[in-house]
């Protein structure tokens, strides 16, 4: 008997008994998808805990300030920095060449001003109207490598990255026109007029600045300096450059230092604190939420742990399901099996035809399971997201994870082939005359 | 019967898959700005009092510099030079600097007003007004745009405003018209929009 053959008869069989196939199948589904939402669902809140753990920016990620390090350097995961230090091209430069440093993302603050629009649209609900011109800073980072700094955007999108008319705004921004997180939405679209300013004239402190225009274009959280924006690096530039030549910049809070900051992702978490001893002996101090990043990557793996047992508890007894209904359908083939022993089959043809059956059962429930599996995760991510906003916090994505759609169709078809395996190996050893004779 | 089952099967398991894998919300936010990587266009304003908007209560909003620099493209860089008490002789010496050193596209100048209540001798104002636009021309400015004065400023300003028509004309930089308005931030602002606009 060809698998051509085995599979013909494995099809008829399910064709036959429909309404006991469907069952079957659905008990493999719900289990699949079961299994399926929950490490969505699990995978989705590790990523969603992590994000906000290490504020959106890689779990491997190190500040380095334009400082010297303190003599506490690496006892904390936010030690107090050394006295100021200038970060110019050849410090990036022997930064980037550390070892186990896997990139590196200057950042550059620069002192600006910021004239926000007359009013703002009925959509952001200020409470303030006509808000004043606010003087604060704008930190520049290069856009094009936004996964490598940790940002997280909670309205809205990033700028171009080389763009000089399109800004992000952080939540001191919102907080200082009167908006709220929930409302952060409202106030993408509008437009800022910033001002580099250089002071003119030290005595009087007069200064003069440089202005552009920028259209807000999303609201972001970020830990790459203070500021009330986040923009292309070449805008923080150019108006850096403006004010430096001026005179007496420290009195508008800014150094003369090439860069502001640096912000370095080692490679793997396991490496951080070697690279940031590394770093603090080139001379800079270092900031990294690394020992709560492992703490809390060791509580959610324990609930992904526990997630998945469930889901496989719930195939499993699916996959008993598959048994019970295949140990009834060889009670009810006596006469099949006799007939086929009879024609000259073997004993490994009929376990094929019985183990076919019980394949084509789990990949089929397995595949229906998974997609719904991963719709219901899309259904609770939505609900999810909703509060989220609500609160003004960054949404859950969810992607198509199709590695573990895969992981789950292959471990519903593989279980359903267990569960089948015992009663076909019975109906295989059952000899033709009494198959037929019982029958 | 069974073809009938085995295309309801395929259809449901398709559905399935397009509302499970339907692509993840996109990227909100507003579209892309077409003017996002357009060379920035750097515009200087010289003037005085009036220019730097000293007296206003939101100079940054309400002077004409700043309402004129709101009407053009966005990707445009903008100095203010203008200060209080800036006669001719003082953009000289401390606006054009500026000029030098941003090499701007486009100067809108407003000088004058200080000179009509410093009562300087016109010989002196045309000579300086001509050196002004000259070196606002070396500084590479390919649009000047000079504004002349609102009669209300008293009898002498006819004078100056004969000076600087003629320098307009001998300069060939463009006049905007403000002899007949108002001193009203609004109104100087949109005769200078109105003059920018006039030309592409």
């Amino acid at each position: 008997m060809t698998w051509r053959d085995a599979i013909a008869l494995a099809r008829r069989s399910v064709g036959r008994r429909g309404g006991r196939a469907a069952l079957t199948v659905l008990a493999v589904a719900l289990g699949a998808a079961l299994l399926s939402s929950l490490l969505i669902a699990g995978d989705a809140a590790r990523q969603r805990v992590l994000d906000q753990v290490s504020a959106g920016g890689p779990l491997a990620g190190i500040k380095v300030e334009a400082a010297a390090p303190s003599a506490v350097a690496l006892d904390s995961d936010n030690p107090p920095p050394g006295p100021p230090r200038e970060i110019d091209d050849a410090a990036l430069d022997r930064i980037s060449k550390l070892r186990d440093v896997a990139s590196v993302v200057p950042v550059l603050a620069t002192p600006m001003l910021v004239v926000p629009p007359v009013s703002l649209p009925a959509a952001a609900h200020s409470t303030r109207t006509d808000p004043d011109m606010m003087f604060s800073s704008a930190v520049g980072v290069d856009l094009a490598r936004a996964g490598d700094v940790p940002v997280s955007v909670i309205a809205g999108r990033l700028p171009v990255p080389t763009s000089r008319t399109e800004v992000t705004v952080t939540l001191d921004y919102l907080r200082r026109v009167g908006v709220s997180k929930a409302d952060a939405g409202g106030v993408v679209g509008t437009e800022l007029r910033l001002g580099a300013p250089r002071i003119e004239d030290a005595r009087v402190r007069r200064f003069r600045a440089r202005w552009s225009r920028a259209q807000i274009v999303g609201v972001v959280s970020q830990e790459l300096g203070d500021g009330l924006l986040l923009v292309p690096f070449e805008t923080a530039r150019s108006a850096r450059t403006w004010s430096l030549s001026g005179a007496a910049m420290d009195s508008l809070g800014s150094r003369p230092s090439q860069y502001s900051a640096l912000f370095v992702v080692a490679r793997g978490l396991q490496r951080v604190t070697d690279v940031r001893a590394e770093i603090n002996q080139v001379g800079y101090s270092t900031s990294a939420p690394e020992t709560l990043i492992t703490q809390v990557q060791r509580y959610v793996h324990v609930v992904e742990l526990v997630l998945a047992g469930i889901g496989v508890i719930g195939l499993s007894i699916a996959a008993l399901g598959i048994s019970n209904a295949m140990l009834a359908a060889i009670r009810e083939r006596r006469r099949e099996i006799g007939v086929l022993k009879a024609v000259g089959a073997a004993d490994r043809d009929v376990r094929r035809v019985f183990l076919v059956e019980a394949g084509t059962l789990g990949f089929v429930g397995g595949l229906a399971g998974a997609m719904t599996g991963l719709l219901i995760a899309r259904l609770l991510a939505g609900v999810v997201n909703r509060y989220l906003t609500k609160e003004g916090l960054e949404s859950v994505h969810l992607g198509v994870p199709v590695a573990l759609l895969a992981i789950v169709v292959a471990g519903a078809t593989l279980l359903a082939l267990g569960a089948g395996t015992l009663p076909a190996i019975r109906a295989a050893r059952m000899p033709a005359r009494q198959a037929i004779g019982d029958e | 019967m069974s073809t009938v089952r085995t295309w309801s099967t395929t259809l449901v398991m398709v559905a399935l898959s397009a509302c499970a894998c339907s692509a993840d919300r996109a990227a909100s936010g507003p579209p892309v700005d077409v003017d996002a990587n357009v060379p920035s266009k750097t515009v200087l304003a010289l003037g005085g009092r009036e220019s730097a908007g000293d007296g206003l209560g939101d100079r940054l909003r309400d002077a004409w510099p700043y309402r004129v620099f709101d009407a053009l493209p966005r990707p445009t860089v903008f100095v203010n030079g203008a200060r209080d008490d800036a006669t001719v002789a003082h953009a000289l010496a401390e606006q054009v600097p500026l000029a030098r050193e941003l090499r701007p596209d486009m100067v809108e100048v407003w000088l004058g007003a200080d000179d009509v209540a410093a009562r300087t001798p016109i010989r002196a104002f045309t000579s300086d007004f001509a050196r002004l636009l000259g070196e606002l021309r070396a500084a590479g400015a390919r649009r000047i745009l000079v504004a002349d004065l609102p009669a209300v400023y008293g009898e002498r300003t006819a004078r100056y405003n004969d000076a600087i028509h003629r320098l307009v004309r001998d300069a060939g930089v463009e006049l905007v018209p403000l002899a007949r308005a108002r001193i009203d931030q609004r109104v100087i602002a949109d005769a200078f929009a109105a003059a920018i606009k006039s030309r592409p």
